[in-house]
């Protein structure tokens, strides 16, 4: 199955097998990172759905979108 | 332009010089000859001021105590100051020097040697004779090769080449009492941490990203230290007591350690702010933290942690508390507290409840997927961020064994993606 891009996210399911994330289209950063299995998502940004992650990963570096490192960038807190 | 003081035959009595100015350094773009000054013992043009060159390095001005130069946008080799013995004071961070730093066996006076953000290529100089030294700062450059002996910088205070490209092990330290910085992170240092228990005098230890091995040493006597960083290494053994650390603000073990054991007792640690191990071995539960009222970060996700979350009530500086992808079961704790949180990450454990109690609507970032969270704590969850009032949040519910929202959580969950602009994701 080819990439799916949702911009109406309303109680959107997914098989268990398949990929998703969802970013903003405003700020370009990934609000939710690649998860694979079932969801019933609902948000105002956009959800991409595909049956491998390489392909969601491919498209999160074509459109130049912003996965945070939020484990990381933590020194702001002191 | 040059700016040249020979013209002023008088000034070879001058004996402090400081060059200052309010203009920019692209107006000016001074080169400045200040050959006459053959007495001088301070020379000082902090800051950009407009110095693009010293017609004359002061190398041979044999009085000289103080040069301070840092900031100033000169390049070009360090000189070599072996005949000016008097130096106590050499301040040259923050230029484009290149080239090795020269021998410093002749400045047994010297007491503090910044270059620190140049582009210094080499290694650190032998610093035996040197025993004046307070601090070395050269961090941000290019050195390479290992750190020399410091058994007889007896006065050192200062020791910081982070960011280089050093290798080797860390010397002993046991003979810097006086010590109370080191920094040594993001090179290249494998070996262990050497023995602490010498420096009673120890604020920061910081030799993150490095190749480090074996274990993290005995804190006991180190009861000053503020901030021990050592994540990103390969160490591995169990964390020390920290109970005689009551100063500790930051404490970091977490990156690619091995860490093993429990996290220790935090009772004492009344300072701690930011206690941070993830992707660690650790295992055990997650101690007490009602003593740690300060406390603005806890990370320790992708771990062996298992028990119960404890109460966050005493928390209330609680920025992120992340525990993802651990073994923890039990309740989510009632955040009514925690104020001023923004990020609350429990994902892929096996949590089943929720304890109740409002969020605050700060609390943008909540993660709990894949849990075994039962209906009534999902409704819960969803009912308090609704009644929060935060907006473009995200909440994840998805996964593991969670249940779906029914009624008021359902509920919920469309007033905050219609009306509030947030992301939920659920069974």
């Amino acid at each position: 199955m080819s990439i799916q891009i949702i911009t109406e996210v309303n109680n959107i399911e997914t098989d268990e097998n398949q990929w998703w994330f969802i970013y903003n289209e405003s700020t370009k950063i990934v609000i939710i990172a690649p998860e694979v299995g079932y969801v019933s998502a609902s948000s105002p940004h956009i959800m991409v759905i595909s049956d491998s992650e390489e392909e969601l990963v491919e498209y999160i570096e074509d459109s130049n979108l912003i996965i945070p490192t939020s484990d990381v960038d933590i020194d702001y807190l002191v | 332009m040059t700016f040249s003081l020979s013209i002023f035959p008088e000034l070879s009595s001058v004996t402090v010089l400081e060059l200052s100015s309010t203009a920019t350094s692209s107006t000016l773009n001074m080169n400045v000859d200040i050959s006459a000054l053959i007495n001088l013992e301070i020379f000082k043009s902090p800051g950009n001021i407009g110095i693009s060159s010293l017609t004359n390095d002061l190398s041979n001005n044999i009085n000289l105590k103080t040069i301070n130069i840092g900031n100033c946008n000169i390049g070009g080799i360090i000189p070599d100051y072996s005949n000016v013995t008097t130096l106590s004071t050499i301040l040259f961070n923050d230029n484009s020097y290149i080239g090795s730093i020269p021998s410093l066996s002749s400045n047994t006076n010297l007491k503090t040697l910044n270059i620190g953000r140049n582009s210094l290529t080499g290694p650190i100089p032998d610093l035996s004779n040197n025993i004046a030294l307070v601090s070395i700062i050269g961090n941000d450059n290019s050195l390479s090769g290992s750190i020399p002996d410091l058994s007889n910088n007896t006065a050192l205070q200062t020791f910081n080449f982070s960011t280089n490209n050093i290798s080797g092990s860390i010397p002993s330290l046991s003979d810097n009492t006086l010590i109370e910085y080191i920094y040594l992170n993001d090179n290249n240092l494998s070996g262990s941490i050497p023995a602490l228990n010498s420096n009673t005098n120890l604020y920061q230890f910081k030799c993150f990203n490095n190749s480090l091995s074996g274990d993290i040493p005995n804190l006991s006597n180190n009861p000053n230290l503020e901030d021990f960083q050592v994540n990103g290494n390969n160490l591995t053994g169990s964390i020390p007591s920290l109970s005689d650390n009551t100063a500790l603000r930051i404490f970091k073990y977490g990156g690619n350690n091995s860490i093993t054991g429990n996290i220790p007792i935090l009772s004492n640690n009344t300072e701690l702010i930011n206690f941070e191990g993830f992707f660690t071995n650790i295992s055990g539960n997650i101690p007490s933290l009602n003593s740690n009222t300060k406390l603005k970060g806890f990370f320790h996700s992708s771990s062996n942690l298992t028990g119960n979350i404890p109460s966050l009530n005493n928390n209330t500086a609680l920025v992120n508390f992340v525990v993802g992808e651990n073994d923890l079961t039990g309740d989510i704790p009632d955040l009514s507290n925690n104020t001023a949180l923004v990020r609350f990450e429990v994902k892929n454990n096996d949590l089943t409840g929720f304890a109740g109690g409002t969020v605050s609507s700060t609390l943008l970032d909540f993660k709990a997927n894949n849990n075994n969270l039962s209906a009534t704590a999902v409704n819960a969850i969803l009912a308090a961020f609704s009644a929060a009032g935060g907006i473009d949040g995200s909440i994840l519910l998805q996964g593991g064994t969670n249940a779906s929202p029914t009624g008021q959580g359902s509920s919920a969950k469309t007033t905050l993606v219609n009306d509030r602009g947030w992301t939920v994701t659920t069974n």
